[in-house]
């Protein structure tokens, strides 16, 4: 299981193993207590009846009457779409225009230490602020009155009724995925411009004397050697994207109604509002399994590589 | 970079164009953001707003501190997010140095494990939390957010470590050894120097993660004084009223500060997220 790269002159002997199993402990307890614990505790909530608006029924065992119940709701349904939308529209906007930004910048960022300056800022600036002082940001973008997209909208002739943005569930969902897009997309321009950055220049030369167009030289040469980078960016995002609560809890609570209430924050509802644990549970539970199934896809098309080939 | 020659006139006016777009529509937001935190909540919902602030006020500004516990929310934060950081390194560089160098049984399922977690979805725990935090009478103190926080430090702590601690070439080690070092020695002596880098690096993103860190924060506080930054701005709302200039003013006190350290560590926090993303 080990190779040349780890210890060869302090003897592998039952002692490291010890040490390493010492060392590792702290860390596995504090996960398995965090993380692992409460999580299992979900899932036994999740087959309960616990309502702590209904204080005179008593908690008991359900077993599957929770996921019974969300499949029957309508509302569960409506949340999943609107998360499925959600994800796929965003992560692909952020994707594709990530892409485009980062072929850009490849360029640029040998440039002027000030345009490299500006540019590292741009991206890093959104991505280290919180999510939902984003997403606070553009709620005052899109005030019905004092808003400046608003107010452009106007200027461009926008009938009244459509510039009140977030009270129609299309133009909310639009502002929703916008601002998404805006908060997310320099993260993964930052994944892609460093995938593109180990690509050799070699490659693209070869190509071009070989008469490859630059259409061509993006499809065979750029997109096969950014693969990896594209898929760890997907991970990431698509799971961020499912689990998506307070952009949407700031921006538009999942109103007007319904019409933007996501899987998460049905969920939040369910437990904090309703008082109604075990639905909260089951809706937790289904969530897990949903992130866990895109993680586990990604992976399978990531080839895991999680170690260096001279290590096992 | 490309050389001129496979470079065509179309993409000579591309690039600076897509860029110049890219850095105006990523900070566009801000610099709105931060000239109406000085106008008048009356200049703000004029129709039109003007560009500039006129009167300029620093109203927004003494307002949030005077009338809201902002203050408070600052120190919160930040006393969450470094005692959450510092736990998790300190423990996190431990299991990092015996996933990098020991024989550990299970390694790569472990790794693979650890890396599952870091992606838990937070509402699937937040009951179970909550439950146990009340009824450890917990809510609303500082463990209330250091605990919950473990549940995603922690394991980003230990994949990021890792890494970093993977690249330093046991060679070095070695030759130490050879000399009659000891293991503790060796860590003490050369690794954690070597790491250094890569521990700061893994702290500050750690830290960026629990600074802006919402529905943990969300739900295990329940009042003004206990609340972290983020939290505390979307609460600002009343039920009749949305205070803007507050909420401008709040937003801008909390990003300057962010965007100063963002852009002197820029290079560590590109280099992390990089290397996190693509060697992990």
């Amino acid at each position: 299981m080990t190779g040349p790269a780890d210890t060869v002159t302090h003897r592998r002997t039952l002692s490291e193993t010890r040490l390493a199993c010492l060392l590792v402990s702290p860390a596995l307890a504090v996960i398995g207590a965090v993380a692992i614990y409460p999580l299992l505790s979900t899932c036994w909530l999740s087959l309960h009846q616990k309502n702590l608006k209904m204080p005179w029924v008593a908690e008991r065992f359900v077993g599957l009457a929770n996921y019974a119940a969300l499949a029957a709701d309508e509302r569960f349904w409506g949340a999943l779409v609107h998360t499925v939308f959600f994800t796929v529209v965003s992560v692909g906007l952020e994707l594709a225009l990530g892409l485009a930004i980062a072929l850009a910048l490849e360029e640029v960022v040998g440039r002027a230490a000030a345009v490299r300056g500006l540019v590292r800022a741009a991206i890093l600036v959104p991505w280290a602020i919180p999510t939902v002082v984003a997403a606070v940001i553009w709620l005052y973008l899109v005030h019905p009155t004092g808003g400046i997209l608003t107010e452009a909208l106007r200027n461009l002739g926008a009938p009244p009724e459509t510039t009140v943005l977030l009270a129609r569930p299309a133009t909310a969902w639009t502002v929703l995925i916008v601002a998404d897009v805006w908060k997310t997309t320099p993260f993964m321009t930052l994944i892609l411009l460093a995938g593109l950055q180990t690509i050799p220049r070699d490659l693209y030369e070869a190509a071009a004397v070989d008469g490859a167009g630059a259409w061509q030289r993006f499809v065979r040469v750029t997109l096969p050697l950014l693969r990896p980078a594209i898929l760890v960016a997907l991970t990431f995002r698509t799971l961020q994207a499912f689990m998506v609560f307070g952009h949407v809890y700031t921006l538009t609570g999942g109103g007007p109604g319904t019409a933007t209430e996501t899987l998460a924050l049905l969920a939040y509802q369910a437990t904090l509002t309703d008082m109604d644990f075990g639905r909260g549970a089951a809706l937790g539970v289904v969530i897990f399994f949903c992130g866990l199934g895109f993680a586990l896809a990604y992976m399978r098309a990531l080839g895991l590589r999680l170690e260096k080939p001279e290590e096992t | 970079m490309r050389r001129d020659s496979t470079r065509t006139p179309r993409a000579a006016l591309l690039i600076p164009l897509v860029t110049a777009l890219f850095v105006a529509g990523a900070l566009f937001p801000f610099l709105w953001t931060l000239l109406s935190s000085f106008k008048t909540p009356a200049q703000m919902f004029r129709l039109p707003p003007g560009w500039w602030p006129d009167p300029f006020t620093l109203e927004n500004y003494l307002a949030v501190f005077r009338e809201r516990d902002f203050l408070h929310n600052i120190v919160n934060s930040v006393v969450v997010a470094a005692t959450t950081t510092a736990v998790c390194v300190v423990i996190g560089t431990l299991a990092a140095y015996a996933f990098a160098r020991l024989a550990l049984p299970a390694k790569r399922t472990l790794l693979g494990l650890i890396l599952a977690i870091s992606m838990f979805p937070q509402i699937s725990i937040v009951t179970p939390l909550f439950l146990l935090l009340r009824r450890l009478g917990l809510i609303n103190t500082y463990p209330a957010l250091i605990l919950p926080y473990l549940t995603f430090a922690m394991p980003l702590t230990v994949w990021l470590l890792t890494a970093y601690l993977r690249r330093i070439p046991a060679e070095l080690e070695e030759a130490a050894a050879v000399d009659g070092a000891t293991r503790l020695g060796t860590f003490t002596r050369i690794v954690l120097p070597l790491a250094a880098p890569g521990i700061f690096t893994t702290a500050i993103l750690t830290f960026i993660y629990c600074w802006n860190e919402f529905l943990f924060a969300l739900v295990f506080t329940t009042n003004d004084s206990a609340r972290t930054i983020p939290v505390a701005i979307v609460m600002f709302s009343g039920y009749h009223t949305v205070p803007w200039g507050e909420i401008l003013a709040a937003v801008v006190v909390v990003t300057v500060p962010v965007a100063a350290a963002v852009l002197v560590l820029q290079r560590r926090i590109v280099a992390g997220l990089a290397e996190g993303a693509l060697k992990g």
